[in-house]
C-alpha cells in the first residue's frame, strides 16, 4: 500500500484554512530551489518568476486537492513541470524528447574506440564546477529536467520518475546519458583552455 | 560471458557502477577493463568528476531577489478569492 504522507496532508489543510504562517513556510523551504530550478529550465530569471508564482498561487489555491499519496513537494513539482512546458510552449520551445547515446558516434562497430578518439586528463585543480553549470544549462530539455531532479534533496528518484512519467530504470538511463553529454561538452570547453 | 567487456559497454554503464548497481562480476569486468584500457582509464576519472559535480549543482542557492518574489506571491494569494472547495481538483491546469 502506497505511504501515506500525514504531515503533508495536515499542511495542506492549513492552507486551505488560508494559514499564512504555514504558506510563508512552504514559500520558503521550496521555493529557492524551485525558482533556481526553473531559471535552470527556462534560461531567463524573469520567465522564471513568472512560473513559480503560478505554481504556488495554484498550489495554495489547490491544496484541497492534495491526498497525500505523494510528497507535497513531489506535487509541487508537478505543477511546476506543467508550469514551465506552458511558459515554453508559449516562448515557441520545444519539449526534447529523445536521447540518443553522446558517445556513439566515437565507437567502431565492435565496440572499441575509433583510433582518433583520445581524452586527456583534466587538471586536478581545473573550475570545474563552473564549466558543468554553463554545459548543464545546455542539454536538450528532457535530460537537463531528468539531471536536476535529481539533484532536489528531499525528492526521491521514485519520485521523480513518477513525476516524468517513467521507470526508474528509464530515468537512471537519461540521467546517465545527460551526464555524458555534460562531460563530452565539459572536456570540450576545458580543452579550449589547454 | 566473456571476461572483457567492450569500451561501449563500459561507457553505457559508469553511473551504475559508481553507484554501486552492478553485481560483483559486472563490477570485476569494469575494474578490469579500465586496468587494460587506457582510453577507458581517462574517460571513466573524467565521467568520475562530472558524477560528482552534477551532485553539487546547489538549486537552492537563494537569489538575490526572492524575498521581493515571496512576498508577492503571498500579496497574490490572501488578495485572492477562497480556495474553491474541488476535491482532486488539477492544479496544473493553466
Amino acid at each position: 500500500m502506497a505511504e501515506i504522507h500525514s504531515a503533508d496532508l495536515v499542511r495542506a489543510a492549513r492552507l486551505v484554512a488560508r494559514d499564512e504562517a504555514t504558506a510563508e513556510e512552504l514559500l520558503r523551504e521550496l521555493g529557492p530551489e524551485m525558482l533556481g530550478f526553473s531559471r535552470r529550465m527556462l534560461g531567463d530569471p524573469q520567465r522564471a518568476e513568472d512560473v513559480v508564482q503560478e505554481t504556488f498561487l495554484a498550489a495554495l489555491g489547490s491544496a484541497d486537492g492534495y491526498d497525500g499519496r505523494v510528497s507535497l513537494r513531489a506535487w509541487m513539482y508537478g505543477i511546476l513541470r506543467h508550469k514551465i512546458f506552458d511558459s515554453m510552449r508559449r516562448a515557441g520551445r520545444e519539449r526534447y524528447v529523445s536521447g540518443d547515446d553522446p558517445e556513439l558516434s566515437g565507437f567502431r562497430p565492435d565496440g572499441g574506440w575509433k583510433k582518433d578518439v583520445t581524452f586527456a586528463p583534466w587538471d586536478e585543480n581545473a573550475e570545474v564546477l563552473a564549466v558543468v553549470q554553463r554545459c548543464i544549462d545546455d542539454l536538450p530539455h528532457g535530460q537537463r529536467e531528468a539531471l536536476l531532479l535529481r539533484t532536489v534533496e528531499g525528492l526521491s528518484s521514485q519520485e521523480a520518475a513518477d513525476l516524468l512519467d517513467l521507470s526508474n530504470a528509464n530515468l537512471r538511463q537519461i540521467v546517465h546519458r545527460a551526464r555524458q553529454s555534460v562531460r563530452r561538452c565539459a572536456d570540450g570547453r576545458l580543452g579550449e583552455n589547454r | 560471458m566473456s571476461m572483457m567487456v567492450r569500451c561501449n559497454q563500459l561507457v553505457a554503464t559508469l553511473s551504475d557502477h559508481i553507484e554501486g548497481r552492478l553485481g560483483w562480476f559486472a563490477s570485476l569486468q569494469i575494474r578490469f577493463h579500465l586496468w587494460m584500457c587506457p582510453v577507458c582509464k581517462v574517460y571513466f576519472k573524467q565521467f568520475e568528476r562530472i558524477y560528482r559535480e552534477c551532485g553539487q549543482v546547489d538549486l537552492a542557492e537563494l537569489p538575490g531577489d526572492f524575498e521581493k518574489v515571496m512576498s508577492q506571491i503571498l500579496a497574490k494569494w490572501k488578495s485572492g478569492p477562497a480556495t474553491e472547495v474541488r476535491p482532486g481538483g488539477d492544479p496544473t491546469a493553466s
